[in-house]
């Protein structure tokens, strides 16, 4: 385990702790989890075509989010894996020379970026919920109540939902 | 049988899938009916013209990987194409 899957591993425990009793955050960020596990598990076993199959498992959590996704801020995150789809085309296609070459360190540092977007973003929304839910008189959490009012839109259904015009 | 004609095919087919699906990550259609019709009309595009852009356009080698992305890349794009046709034909009014 090298530097960035220890800091990413703590990330991860962080925003699973701050968000204990949603389980829309705990689903998400254990997919993202379990991409990333796999994605750096076939990158370090040597086998070819690494970015095909990170960008495989993100897209597959994009489907997931779409299909599943109840409210706005879930929407994100099928942004932010979105992002991560492309990254990882776009290097696969550099990789294969159809277009030019992007680096391997800003892969890594995109992906990275990408990855802690996620972290802060899921965890950040899961902790709204406790937040929201404490009692008026812990006047610890005034500030932050006067947070999640200014973000609770975030926290309304999504827009539309997926196939919204399916019964026509 | 010609094996290698099956297995190219089957390489195209793989490929249009993958742009097919992949397009669908970037642009999920607003119906079921629409998903279906999507992804036929892509999955057909990277079959019949994924090999023509290759070969004509992008110049690139005749090696499995290039056939699979070509085709994908031709499925992608023809998603994107063909929600664009039909936003235009919907948003035409006609005379009055």
């Amino acid at each position: 385990m090298t530097g960035v899957d220890t800091s990413l591993l703590i990330g991860l425990c962080l925003a699973l702790a701050v968000s204990v009793g949603d389980k829309r955050a705990w689903g998400w960020l254990l997919a993202g989890a379990a991409s990333y596990t796999v994605s750096v598990l076939y990158w370090r076993s040597g086998l070819p075509y690494a970015p095909f199959v990170a960008g495989m498992c993100d897209a597959l959590i994009c489907l997931a989010v779409y299909f599943r996704a109840k409210y706005r801020w879930e929407m994100m995150v099928w942004r932010i894996f979105q992002a991560s789809v492309l990254v990882n085309i776009i290097y696969l296609g550099g990789t294969l020379n159809a277009w030019p070459s992007l680096s391997h360190n800003a892969y890594s540092i995109i992906l990275e970026l990408i990855n802690w977007a996620a972290l802060l973003w899921i965890g950040g929304n899961g902790a709204f919920q406790p937040v929201g839910e404490s009692d008026a008189s812990f006047t610890a959490a005034r500030p932050l109540r006067g947070l999640r009012r200014a973000l609770s839109a975030l926290h309304e259904p999504r827009a539309t939902p997926a196939f919204h015009k399916a019964g026509r | 049988m010609d094996w290698t004609g099956l297995l190219v095919g089957m390489i195209k087919a793989l490929g249009s899938g993958l742009g097919a699906f992949l397009a669908l990550v970037f642009q999920p259609p607003p119906t079921t009916r629409d998903l279906f019709i999507r992804s036929a009309f892509s999955f057909a595009s990277g079959m019949i013209f994924g090999d023509p852009l290759r070969e004509q356009y992008l110049k690139w080698p005749e090696r499995w990987e290039y056939w699979l992305a070509s085709a994908a890349l031709v499925a992608l794009v023809s998603w994107a194409v063909y929600g664009a046709a039909i936003r235009i034909i919907g948003a035409y009014k006609g005379p009055k």
